[in-house]
């Protein structure tokens, strides 16, 4: 359950003192930072200069840096439905939302990056903070719908009324200055760094990345997370306990409210753009897919989801012949692993290690 | 698919060289390079690194990025096979490449192009994410493809930002080479304001001059400004008369209010301004409503998209193409032969623009001698051309193309399985274009877009 790849690379340590300690320490929240600060020093160089694989199966630079912008989505909606058991249908509101307040406080105010996204994440807080005095109001079925209904009433407000300010459905070139008037992040940095990560750009999302993943497992193993599980797991149960269950189903919301519009408020950033399209019902679907393809409710499982789905719209999409098929290709892999592994790509992985670890314990 | 897309993968290259998507910095990139190391005669010793100049290897790299699945899908799909056309018989020879001087047949300036292509689904994010791969891992010099405006609007700032050259957006938003128009992005088609410049040209020729005119329109932007145009040029500043107009809202199929608004009018000409599936659901109700027999239905820009799934509902029914197989002229009847050799079926507009949009981009650097992008993009900005499009031109100030439209009618089903589309044109405009000063030209501040060699 944590967020390091090489989890399953551990696993053959043929010890079992090797073990012990792994298991002992793959859970605590030092682990998850290191493993974090790991992924996104070497993610950007395997992703895209991999030795021994064909160019052509190789992701490119801004891909790396939209995975992490995905992956801080998909961690804020997983907070809401791995970790408390809501299905939102209608999260492109937070995300889309941020875009456009980044986009419009960037295009009027000052450009700066970090005021840009501060400004970003706070509309998308105000949103989660008014939208579950109606939608706490409704369960299972009911509350998706209205997300969704909600989501969708933001599309087509962005679309017409508010087309002078939005741009409608021609969408929005966002300005980007220098970070505090002095960094520009479109600038390569420098020596070896530069051949790992690119762009300064992708230090600033990595940053903002490395602190949702580790906020995000302070609040899951806080006692305060716990709840939001006892309330994923039974709602009657936990209010018998005197727990005040609209309130922390509350919390859950605007916190991940928040965590959506931190990557909301990045994109716009990133692509110089934004449009309707990112406050549109098939992008809510789209981080739905991402996080229960790559396993619900784990930190990791979201991120490999995104990791896959990009790989998918980015690379696949660029190759021969299949690349014209790779929308199709991508919801047959969807559905062969959910059929499979019900609990996702991580599910899949800690299935496979656990599989291997008892057949040591055969022998 | 045929040998189009052998010379492919293998020589991909990938270049993790200064100019990742950032891109701001590019400007910069020539002071600080020093000089590349062009190789072949495409004198880039001459000129400073800047984008994705120069071409590294014998190859240069071309892509399309253009809807290939989603609404716009038909269109995409027949830009593709042009782009694939154009790619074929620019390295091979071929169509016009064997009828334009400035072509070889032998690539681009010596170099063979090696093309790299993506869907973008019309979705502008998933197009961004592609042209930044195809950018910094491709290098390509130049693109092409597209449909939707937003698409092409977003694209055109990165053309920009990126300093590569990027032409054939099939779009027809006047903002593309009005507001946000790019120093790096050439508009090849016509978009409202043209369209009603056209139709106040040849509507009144072919409908007599004693019409009343009114407007169904979708209700944002699209609907707005091509109800404006028609407008300016007809009943303004044309010989019809004004009988008023109905809106249709945002994602509404049920056209009865709107076809009881043109009943109650005087009006024997409505201007239907939708597209795609609404424009054919539409004008199907109109149909029923038997409408058509005593109107004249005239739809603003007509291709596969909304042609397709209109079918026999299109014959009888007016409307303004940027391009069209039975254009008789030497260009187009070369194209359109090849074409069917081909692929043995009629090119449309779309595959026309792709395929034509790479030749004007191959005749205009060997012209320029150079892939050098600002030094392509000064050549394109007084380019002059004749070939399928008819007599074109390019100019500096918004760079939007002049040349001949089309007003076509659509065709029974009999027709249209003969001469293998729905539409056969009635009449053809000279070149025309507004001017400079008119808008939305007056609203393009193609001076702030630099270079990025001054």
């Amino acid at each position: 359950m944590s967020a390091e790849p090489s989890a399953e690379g551990d696993d053959d340590e043929p010890a079992s003192g090797a073990l012990e300690t792994w298991d002992r320490i793959k859970h605590t929240e030092r682990f998850v930072l290191v493993s974090a600060l790991v992924f996104v020093a070497v993610f950007p160089w395997a992703f895209t200069s991999l030795p021994l694989v064909p160019n052509n199966l190789l992701a490119y630079d801004q891909l790396a840096r939209l995975v992490l912008i995905w992956g801080i989505f998909a961690l804020g909606f997983n907070h809401l439905l791995g970790q408390t058991g809501l299905l939102s249908f209608g999260h492109a509101m937070f995300f889309g939302g941020s875009a456009y307040a980044t986009a419009l406080f960037a295009n009027h105010v000052v450009a700066d990056p970090l005021l840009s996204v501060v400004v970003g994440v706070c509309f998308a807080l105000l949103l989660a903070v008014v939208t579950p005095f109606v939608l706490l109001r409704l369960h299972t079925v009911y509350f998706a719908i209205v997300t969704l209904a909600i989501a969708q009433m933001l599309y087509y407000m962005a679309r017409e009324p508010f087309e002078g300010i939005t741009g409608g459905i021609n969408g929005l070139g966002v300005d980007r200055s220098p970070l505090f008037g002095l960094l520009e992040l479109g600038a390569d940095i420098p020596g070896i760094f530069g051949a790992l990560w690119g762009t300064y750009m992708y230090l600033f999302i990595a940053a903002f990345f490395v602190g949702v993943v580790v906020f995000i497992t302070r609040v899951r193993k806080s006692p305060y997370g716990l709840i939001f599980k006892a309330v994923r797991e039974n709602e009657t149960r936990a209010s018998f306990v005197g727990l005040d269950v609209w309130r922390y189903k509350f919390a859950a919301f605007v916190i991940s409210g928040f965590v959506a519009g931190i990557a909301g408020g990045l994109l716009p950033m990133e692509t110089y753009f934004t449009g309707v399209e990112r406050l549109h019902w098939t992008l809510s679907g789209d981080v739905v897919m991402m996080t229960v393809l790559g396993g619900l409710g784990t930190v990791a499982g979201p991120i490999l989801g995104v990791i896959v789905f990009l790989y998918f719209e980015g690379v696949v999409n660029g190759l021969d012949v299949i690349g014209g098929y790779w929308l199709l290709s991508l919801a047959l892999a969807f559905t062969a692993v959910v059929w499979k592994y019900p609990d996702g790509l991580w599910g899949m992985i800690t299935s496979v290690s656990s599989r291997l670890r008892s057949r040591r314990g055969d022998q | 698919m045929t040998n189009k897309r052998d010379p492919g993968d293998e020589s991909r290259r990938r270049y993790l060289k200064g100019l990742a998507a950032g891109g701001l910095t590019a400007g910069f990139a020539g002071c600080t390079g020093g000089n590349g190391g062009g190789d072949g005669g495409d004198g880039s010793d001459e000129y400073d690194p800047i984008g994705n100049f120069p071409p590294e290897g014998d190859t240069v790299a071309i892509g399309f990025n253009g809807p290939l699945s989603g609404a716009l899908g038909p269109d995409g799909q027949d830009q593709e096979l042009g782009f694939d056309l154009a790619v074929q018989h620019l390295n091979n020879g071929g169509g016009l490449v064997d009828t334009w001087d400035a072509l070889s047949g032998d690539g681009i300036l010596g170099y063979q192009i090696e093309p790299t292509k993506a869907d973008t689904g019309g979705d502008p994010d998933t197009a961004n994410s592609n042209i930044s791969g195809m950018i910094q891992q491709d290098n390509i010099q130049f693109w092409t493809g597209g449909m939707s405006s937003t698409v092409t609007l977003a694209m055109q700032d990165v053309a920009q930002r990126e300093k590569v050259p990027f032409m054939g957006g099939n779009s027809t938003s006047s903002g593309i080479s009005g507001e946000n128009c790019s120093r790096y992005y050439f508009h090849p088609t016509f978009h409202a304001e043209i369209i009603g410049m056209a139709a106040g040209n040849l509507l009144p020729e072919v409908l007599g001059e004693d019409r009343e005119l009114f407007h169904i329109y979708m209700d944002y932007s699209y609907g707005q400004s091509n109800r404006d145009a028609m407008r300016t040029h007809l009943t303004e500043n044309g010989p019809w008369e004004d009988a008023g107009g109905s809106a249709i809202a945002e994602g509404e199929s049920d056209h009865q209010t709107q076809i009881r608004d043109l009943q109650n009018s005087d009006a024997d000409v409505v201007h239907f301004a939708s597209f795609g599936e609404f424009a054919a659901s539409g004008l199907s109700q109109m149909v029923d409503a038997g409408v058509t027999d005593e109107v004249d239905v005239f739809i603003p820009h007509v291709s596969a998209f909304t042609l397709d799934p209109m079918g026999s509902d299109a014959e009888g029914v007016y409307g303004m193409e940027p391009w069209n197989p039975n254009y008789d002229n030497e260009g187009s009847n070369t194209f359109v032969e090849a074409y069917q050799d081909e692929y043995d079926e009629i090119p449309n507009q779309s595959s026309i623009h792709t395929y034509e949009s790479m030749l004007v981009y191959a005749a205009a650097v060997e012209e320029a001698g150079t892939f050098h992008p600002p030094t392509v993009v000064r050549t394109l900005e007084e380019f002059e051309w004749e070939q399928a499009w008819g007599p074109s031109q390019f100019r500096g100030c918004d760079h939007q193309v002049e040349r001949p439209w089309h007003l076509v009618q659509g065709v029974d089903d009999a027709t249209a399985e003969e001469i293998g589309i729905r539409t056969e044109v009635m009449e053809t405009t000279d070149p025309l274009v507004y001017e400079c000063d008119a808008y939305p030209a007056n609203e393009c501040a193609m001076d702030e877009n630099e270079y990025g060699d001054e």
